[in-house]
């Protein structure tokens, strides 16, 4: 396991309060977000290599690693939508992931930004975000759905924040690649989640573009908590607290932006001896 | 919510001007203007469209080609026609009260359980929303929830029409195998034959058109609607939106078939026939081709598509029958190339119009790269 010195997050969570014969149940109290000892095998090639992650409520995660360490099936395993050979997951201490489906998890407050950018094309931009609304979402209840009030001025200022305001009913389908990225998150924030899941929020974005994403991911910082996957060095160095370096399916180093660099498995591996 | 727009106003216009002045021609005037055949075949139409219109509804909005629609529009046909049969009573060719006269010819004793209470309209007009309601709510939930999807899902619906098929050819099962029914001769009481119920059923069909588009109508432009056309652009992205995907297609699907079953029971007295190659899949394909033709995703296409691919089939099928085939493969082949969006979208391809987006128009990707 790549755990070493410079992983002291397992040790945190373990609060004073922690009581030896049910340290599990306090620690998934604690956290927003906990994954322990998660294996996926595929055919025999293992992505998730006893994973471990755990996340505070409020928290920005940065998540990096080289192609294939296993970032997008580790969020694959948070939705839902891969089913791991081992471990545990949870969402607070009321969901457990590996069994929920992915609407059940969505509507538990947590939300997924997918590394190809996919809102609904044929869709206007404010249907985007209408469809992505937390309400009702039975096929009766959608059926005489109306934009309340509330909704309509929360919709204005989703596409105020995500800088689409002008073009609400232009079709998603004829935005430009970064305004899509933009949009996708402000249908991830329509469904006031608590968790976001952000897979490559900033790629094939312009600089400025860049600059504008990582104020917005801020901004949410504290009142949603985040987990973002990029492999742009520079953002993620633009909004990391606390980075985690995965590396063939395990955490390789976890801890602030300056401490993993200086990490000697981490230089090798990723940055590419980067000097520290 | 705004339901009548432009496009639903001049539609609403054009039938009620259009079915009004036919009905009004051939009542007043008769065979000069409107023939009774004329009036007759424009209700069956009317009726295909019907039919049309909830092809388009699962296939072109929600993304689902079922190849097996024309099976419900048969089972609502079977539907009504069993109580038209019933309302022959002792005036067939056995004079049995109660029998159906195929009954009596391949020695059945009494009714079948499933035969009992269809001689009473409202049983049948229930029937005629059950059946195919109830097939639908089960064929779509069984395979939306194991989520099957794409060319598979159209395989199996297909499969669905062709059991169909081969059961009710069976003269066992009790609804008239090879022949199906035929010989009807009143509606609650009154004579098919008459000119009267010839001008009720086109009037019927065309409201029932009407009353279709207006729900669809209703369905897309609600919340509803926006998951439909998601399920169609990115079915997984549904459900991360807290969309259960699998009851909405269920919801739509059924809708659809019960749209479907229910022109099939308008369709039946008109065409004064119903037997089982009306759940043969080639039926089925060829009212998806006139989605295809009429565009898909576009209602009024689906309508227009059905009556003009229908009139040209009944032209052609007399004057030359062996090139109908040929012809509907030609136009399918040039709608596939030229556009998803139909004959229409063929005229739009020749003359563009402004703003309005495409709603099939891909945009293409842009590249999509990581640092690092």
């Amino acid at each position: 396991m790549g755990h070493d010195a410079l992983t002291p997050a397992q040790d945190q969570t373990l609060t004073p309060l922690a009581l030896p014969w049910e340290p599990k149940a306090l620690r998934r109290r604690n956290h927003i977000l906990l994954l322990e000892g998660i294996t996926v095998v595929f055919d025999g090639f293992l992505a998730l290599n006893n994973l471990n992650l755990a996340l505070r409520e409020g928290e920005l995660r940065c998540v990096i690693g080289p192609n294939g360490a296993g970032k997008t099936t580790m969020m694959d395993v948070i939705t839902g939508n891969i089913r791991p050979t081992r471990g545990e997951a949870w969402y607070r201490d009321d969901v457990n992931l590996l069994e929920a489906d992915e609407v059940a998890i969505n509507l538990a407050g947590l939300s997924r930004k997918f590394q190809k950018p996919s809102v609904f094309e044929s869709l206007t931009v404010a249907q985007n975000l209408e469809l992505a609304l937390k309400a009702r979402k039975s096929v009766f209840s959608t059926l005489f759905a109306r934009l309340s009030g509330e909704e309509a001025d929360f919709l204005g200022q989703t596409l105020e924040l995500v800088n689409l305001a002008e073009r609400k009913n232009q079709l998603a389908g004829s935005l430009s690649h970064g305004q899509k990225q933009w949009l996708e998150i402000g249908v991830l924030l329509a469904q006031k989640p608590k968790l976001l899941l952000l897979d490559e929020p900033v790629a094939g974005l312009t600089v400025k573009e860049i600059d504008r994403t990582s104020e917005l991911l801020l901004s949410l910082e504290g009142r949603h908590s985040l987990i973002v996957v990029e492999h742009d060095m520079s953002f993620v160095r633009s909004i990391a607290r606390k980075v985690t370096v995965l590396r063939q399916g395990s955490v390789l180093a976890e801890g602030t932006m300056d401490e993993i660099s200086c990490h000697p498995g981490v230089v090798e591996a990723y940055l590419g001896g980067e000097a520290c | 919510m705004r339901i009548f727009d432009r496009s639903l106003t001049i539609f609403t216009l054009v039938m009620a001007v259009g079915a009004g002045t036919i009905i009004i021609g051939f009542l007043a005037f008769g065979t000069p203007i409107f023939s009774q055949f004329t009036v007759g075949l424009l209700g069956k139409y009317l009726c295909f469209a019907i039919l049309a219109l909830a092809i388009d509804l699962v296939w072109g909005y929600m993304g689902v080609l079922s190849l097996g629609h024309g099976a419900f529009f048969a089972l609502g046909g079977y539907a009504f026609g069993m109580y038209l049969m019933r309302q022959i009573g002792a005036q067939g060719v056995y004079g049995d009260a109660v029998l159906p006269d195929f009954m009596v010819f391949i020695g059945f004793e009494t009714l079948p359980w499933y035969w009992r209470g269809s001689q009473h309209f409202l049983v049948a007009v229930l029937l005629v929303i059950l059946a195919p309601g109830l097939l639908a709510l089960v064929f779509g939930w069984t395979a939306f929830r194991s989520r099957v999807s794409g060319v598979y899902f159209s395989i199996i619906s297909q499969a669905l029409t062709y059991a169909l098929s081969l059961a009710f050819y069976l003269n066992a099962l009790g609804f008239g195998g090879n022949n199906g029914f035929t010989d009807f001769k009143t509606i609650l009481g009154y004579d098919v034959q008459e000119k009267g119920m010839t001008a009720a059923l086109f009037g019927a069909s065309a409201l029932l058109l009407w009353l279709a588009v207006l729900s669809s109508r209703y369905l897309l432009r609600s919340r509803l609607g926006l998951a439909v056309l998601a399920i169609r652009d990115n079915e997984a992205r549904v459900r991360f939106a807290g969309y259960k995907v699998e009851n909405v297609q269920v919801a739509v699907f059924t809708f659809s078939a019960i749209i479907a079953g229910l022109g099939g029971a308008l369709y039946v007295p008109q065409a004064g026939i119903i037997n089982p190659s009306v759940f043969a899949p080639i039926f089925s394909i060829e009212m998806v081709a006139c989605v295809a033709l009429g565009g898909r995703g576009f209602m009024y296409g689906a309508i227009i598509g059905a009556f003009v691919v229908n009139y040209a089939k009944s032209r052609l099928s007399t004057e030359a029958p062996d090139l109908w085939p040929f012809i509907l493969g030609f136009l399918f082949i040039l709608t596939t190339v030229f556009g998803q969006g139909g004959v229409f979208a063929l005229g739009r391809f020749i003359w563009p119009r402004k703003v309005k987006a495409d709603p099939f128009k891909t945009v293409k990707e842009e590249p999509h790269k990581g640092v690092g």
